[in-house]
């Protein structure tokens, strides 16, 4: 009897807190989220185990609600601030409580860089293994990774491929060969010979670029080049790009140098790195033209400079140490190649590295077996590791993380630690800090992550959360229309991109405070993109830091190129897009695209304006639920084309249809002289942000942003914490998230603060 | 029972269960398919007839088909392809974003659900040796697949002489003790997981034993002879664009004859010299014709001459009884090579088992490309229900 009464006062007492937030949504919210209605998908008249369930659900309601943003302002009826603080309480309690995340895999770069550390040595492994999925997220997060027949098949491959490559027993030919005349072939579109000689004319690899007849590098290592070449007709100091690669794709060539050719000066000899089988490709970087055909020149009656290559010689490998040092590294303790004495040992040290953990003789039975039916085979040491080390390499120790508890190990806490700040496996310090459980301490783990930012690997860290925290790679996608943008160029992606991720790399090499990505005194530009800024004095190709004057509109993250230009389209900025972006990667907040909606057409003819469409956002409650916050973020940028010129007026063409291509014009004499032509109209660049708050221009845009900096700080230590974790980071993670805010006050938040602070929390040693 | 609890029940002790013999695997129904994509695409005007539906006129272009039956599709493109000729590589993908990566084409799709029977999974080939923007057939992992132009060496990878048997055997060998000592590694990993990761290593155990079930395949077939037939391809070695790709042709129709693969893709060149009463003149240059009528003449000319051919094919199909296993893809990569335009693109469908004879016109409401090609995959046995950027499929009857 007693039981059955405390049973029920516990369903009484529930029942009682579950009424209250049926109550809750009774009163302010089923109107619009009931049976009926279900704005949104929503409904809120029905609090059953499914509904509590719903982690995803829950948790957006409480930022909802917490938030102020629903129930919408217009209702009149809006709870008291302490009935939404109890309410929100009250879900934050009910959110299931699983162990977050999932087993996680390796991603590309990762197992690239874990076995490059651990031989010592670069494999060309981006032909071997599949790119990761981006959508969304960081590429590390277990949930996006699949694993299919094709994958591992693809493991096995680059598995074979590696253990040949650190495994070398034999000393390989030493070449010594001259390319002469048609021996160096002419190639791409425009090509011809001059006197036997392959002459290059473009700038254009795919119009003008020279090979070695029937030669590829037959070693991976380091070669000798002797160019013997001169650029007829003109005086001036020329440019000679060097890449490795095939010849006929432009997207396997590596650049690996360019070459000063002065006059009179034609014979020039430098060393590369190669890998077996790349090709030798030259190309004419410093020709005047891209294109003569596009000129309606033919490539042999141009007149402009052209480089003849007379020959070319190809020493190497320069052999300096032998054996290679990743065979050093695997049998540094034994001699004997014919006795399989030393290999358990062998192999179970490869293990430790591999696994990441150290790892027990008898575990590796089904390894060591397969070495030995092959020993018996070959009586060849080097061959039975060979092998041994594929089947390592493809095992699911290796492929997946050592995430496998809801409390991490030592060995699991030094393997995150590092592949959050190195991309790659532990070194050598980290495996011993995980053999003696020492990682498991707060204060080594924060000296440990001192070190790992303080050595070169930590610029993979900045570049790979950089890239897939603000989606850099997605820069130069949308490429700009030459019509509108004249001073755009292909190449100009790049620099774009390089401009953020040294930007980043600068506030966390010096610990400065987050808030530069909001606004900032520095940039960094090469001539090019100091062109586009309107930034004076800046000559060359290489990349500096500019201070920014006090009037200037630039600083922080937003007045970038790469910002402007990957949210627009290639003849329009896209005040959307931007006002998206703004609010995902800068305030963290979860963006739901609306389904079936037709995007913004791009209107180059100026017939309706910008805000003409935007307005078009008010009329519908749905879309204005967002729209009201993306809307007055994007457009206070419009004064930035997607290039990321500043400008005064939109540039709207007059007539799009007017712009023939040359070959057209050409072909059509009437064409000859039509030029497509632009009208200016004025641009709008303000509106009230949905909280009555106004936005005018970038500088309304950035004091907006410095208003929220806390809301925006607390949103990157979130990001850094999904990227660390490799797990989708929810709001049972906001402790962790307050306390390292709270802990790198000091600083202003610097950047580093941020990583040390989080390394350092005990969330650190959990899933 | 499915593969995956066979082989939770398979245990350590047995290592990897046996399977079945390679080529005794019955086969329910046999799906082929032949891409074909013009690199300049083809002149629309001379090829879209007017009216929709069954009556629809036999137009210029259509005439070559004289004889087979066939659908013609009127203002299909890839809205998410651009890039004037670059965008080339992305039409049987619908996607093309710049980079040297693409997503999964139609012909690799296909293959990958009917190609694993037969020898070679997809032959995929370019008609031209110096040819930009050749790629079109990309693999799940959206890297390019391998597209083959020389005749010789399409003939020799076909029938000539196996030399690299017993490398290749080596290398199937080492797979499979490879494959032997990760699942015992494995075993031994799944003891201490959490349930929810338990399917991640399920995914690992599973992709064990297809990657083992290729490997049988391919040791299968370095057992079978190649058989013997005889070369089609001629002596004379300066030929137009038009005749070398027609050898091409021929070899698709023995490799087809021969079961030797089911997934057949190629790119018809935009470069190269076409014959124009008795004279030579370059097709890239017919196809910036600028409306120029007599620049037009030649060009369909041109075309036709090219759409012939690939009649000849289809009867070559026909004649061995394979017609309705094969879907007969003739597409293109611009639809206005004038303009560079990659709008409304020439699309005509043959065999496949489809009974076809209507002209589908989608010029006033535009549908992707790819729900064609849904449909087309769905056809054999595609399970998904999407592909690419598609809305939806397309009706063919």
């Amino acid at each position: 009897m007693k039981y059955i009464f405390i049973c029920c006062l516990f369903l009484a007492v529930n029942l009682h807190a579950d009424e209250k937030l049926k109550a809750f949504f009774g009163t302010y919210c089923t109107d619009c989220h009931d049976e009926d209605v279900q704005k949104g998908d929503l409904r809120l008249d029905q609090l059953d185990a499914k509904f509590f369930k719903d982690k995803h659900l829950l948790e957006s309601l409480i930022i909802a609600i917490q938030d102020g943003e629903m129930p919408p302002k217009k209702k009149k009826k809006q709870p008291t601030s302490s009935e939404r603080d109890e309410v929100v309480q009250y879900i934050f309690k009910k959110l299931p409580k699983d162990i977050p995340g999932t087993l996680n895999r390796l991603t590309r770069e990762e197992y690239i860089n874990s076995v490059s550390d651990l031989f010592e040595k670069s494999f060309q492994l981006y032909n071997y293994l599949p790119e990761d999925e981006i959508s969304g997220g960081f590429k590390n997060n277990g949930k996006k990774q699949f694993l299919s027949s094709e994958l591992l098949d693809s493991y096995i491959n680059a598995a074979i491929y590696v253990s040949g490559k650190a495994i070398i027993s034999q000393k390989p030919k030493i070449l010594n060969k001259k390319f002469v005349g048609k021996q160096v072939i002419s190639d791409g579109i425009e090509r011809f010979y001059v006197d036997n000689k392959a002459a290059l004319i473009t700038s254009h690899n795919l119009r003008s670029r020279a090979h070695l007849k029937d030669f590829a590098f037959h070693f991976d290592g380091t070669y000798e080049i002797t160019v013997d070449a001169e650029v007829t007709r003109d005086e001036k100091e020329h440019l000679i790009g060097v890449s490795i690669g095939h010849p006929d794709f432009t997207s396997s060539q590596v650049k690996m140098t360019q070459l000063k050719l002065k006059q009179n000066e034609n014979v020039m000899t430098f060393s590369i790195d190669a890998f077996e089988s790349d090709q030798l490709v030259f190309t004419f970087d410093s020709s005047k033209t891209r294109s003569a055909k596009n000129q309606g020149i033919n490539p042999k009656n141009y007149k402009g400079p052209q480089l003849l290559i007379k020959s070319v010689t190809v020493k190497g490998p320069i052999i300096k140490k032998w054996p290679p040092k990743s065979t050093e590294i695997i049998f540094a303790n034994s001699k004997d190649v014919k006795s399989f004495d030393d290999a358990p040992k062998i192999i179970q040290n490869l293990a430790n590295k591999i696994f990441r953990r150290n790892v027990q003789v008898n575990e590796l039975k089904p390894t060591i077996a397969l070495a030995k039916a092959n020993f018996d085979e070959t009586n060849n040491l080097h061959e039975a590791v060979k092998v041994a080390l594929q089947a390592l390499l493809c095992a699911p120790d290796f492929i997946f993380k050592n995430e496998k508890t809801a409390e991490l190990n030592a060995y699991a806490v030094a393997s995150r630690l590092s592949y959050f700040l190195t991309k790659s496996a532990p070194d050598e310090k980290l495996r011993a800090l995980a053999a003696n459980g020492q990682i498991l301490n707060k204060d080594v783990r924060k000296k440990e992550a001192r070190r790992l930012l303080n050595s070169s690997k930590s610029e993979r860290f900045i570049n790979n959360f950089t890239e897939q925290w603000l989606r850099t790679h997605l820069v130069g996608e949308m490429v700009p229309d030459r019509r509108f943008f004249p001073r755009y160029r292909p190449e100009m992606a790049d620099m774009m991109k390089q401009e953020t991720h040294m930007f980043m790399a600068k506030i966390l090499k010096d610990n400065l405070s987050i808030y530069n990505i909001i606004d900032s005194d520095f940039t960094f530009v090469n001539q090019k993109l100091a062109s586009i800024y309107g930034i004076k004095k800046v000559k060359g190709e290489h990349f500096r830091e500019v201070k920014l004057p006090k009037e200037s509109p630039r600083g922080g993250l937003l007045t970038q190129a790469s910002f402007l230009n990957m949210n627009s389209t290639g003849v329009a900025s896209s005040p959307i897009l931007r006002g998206v972006w703004i609010l995902e990667n800068i305030y963290g907040t979860h963006m739901v695209p609306p389904a079936n909606v037709k995007a913004l057409e791009p209107d180059i003819r100026g017939a309706s304006t910008v805000t003409d469409i935007l307005d078009k956002h008010k009329s519908t409650e749905n879309c204005y639920r967002c729209h009201a916050k993306i809307d007055p973020l994007g457009l206070a940028l419009e004064k930035f084309d997607p290039v990321g010129q500043y400008r005064k007026t939109y540039k709207k063409m007059t007539d799009p249809g007017v712009f023939y291509s040359l070959n057209e014009r050409k072909l059509n004499p009437k064409l000859k002289n039509i030029r497509p032509s632009f009208k200016s109209v004025p641009i709008v660049d303000e509106r009230d942000y949905s909280d009555g708050r106004p936005v005018k221009g970038v500088r309304g845009l950035k004091t907006l942003l410095m208003d929220d900096k806390d809301i925006i700080t607390k949103a990157v230590i979130k990001k850094l914490t999904e990227y660390a974790f490799g797990r989708h980071v929810s709001l049972t993670d906001n402790v962790l998230i307050d306390d390292v805010y709270k802990d790198s006050s000091s600083s202003k938040h610097g950047m580093k603060d941020l990583i040390i602070n989080m390394v350092g929390h005990e969330a650190f040693l959990k899933r | 029972m499915n593969r995956r609890t066979i082989l939770k029940a398979a245990g350590l002790s047995l290592l990897l269960p046996q399977l079945e013999s390679f080529g005794e695997i019955k086969e329910n129904k046999i799906h082929r398919m032949l891409c074909l994509s013009f690199h300049l695409g083809l002149y629309t005007p001379e090829l879209y007839p007017v009216k929709a539906g069954k009556d629809f006129e036999t137009t210029e272009l259509l005439k070559p088909f004289e004889g087979n039956k066939y659908s013609v599709f009127s203002g299909l493109d890839n809205p998410q392809v651009g890039g004037g000729h670059n965008g080339a590589v992305g039409v049987l993908t619908g996607f093309y974003d710049g980079s040297g990566k693409n997503k999964i084409s139609v012909d690799q799709a296909g293959a990958d659900i009917n190609g694993q029977t037969t020898r070679f999974s997809s032959l995929s080939f370019r008609g031209s040796s110096n040819f930009n923007n050749a790629q079109i057939s990309w693999n799940k992992f959206g890297q390019p697949v391998a597209q083959e132009y020389r005749t010789d060496k399409i003939f020799n990878k076909l029938f000539g002489v196996r030399k690299d048997s017993k490398e290749q055997r080596e290398i199937l060998i080492k797979k499979k003790s490879i494959l032997d000592a990760i699942y015992g590694q494995a075993k031994g990993m799944n003891k201490n997981l959490l349930a929810k990761d338990k399917n991640k290593i399920d995914e690992y155990f599973t992709s064990i034993r297809e990657v083992e079930k290729q490997l049988k395949r391919r040791e299968y077939w370095l057992d079978k002879p190649v058989k013997k037939v005889k070369s089609p391809l001629s002596k004379n070695k300066s030929k137009g664009v038009i005749e070398y790709v027609n050898e091409i042709f021929k070899l698709i129709a023995l490799a087809y004859r021969t079961d030797s693969t089911r997934f057949i893709t190629m790119q018809i060149p935009g470069s190269g010299n076409v014959p124009i009463e008795n004279n030579k003149t370059n097709y890239h240059g017919l196809s910036h014709h600028g409306k120029a009528p007599q620049k037009v003449k030649d060009l369909v000319t041109t075309e036709k001459a090219f759409l012939t051919h690939i009649n000849n094919l289809v009867n070559d199909i026909k004649e061995d009884g394979q017609l309705d296993q094969t879907q007969v893809l003739v597409t293109g990569a611009l639809g206005n090579a004038s303009s560079h335009s990659t709008k409304n693109l020439p699309v005509i469908l043959l065999g496949g088992g489809f009974k076809h004879g209507q002209h589908y016109d989608h010029r006033e409401i535009k549908k992707p490309l790819c729900n064609l090609y849904l449909s087309m995959l769905q056809k054999m046995g595609y399970e998904r229900d999407s592909f690419s950027d598609s809305t939806g499929t397309l009706e063919v009857i």
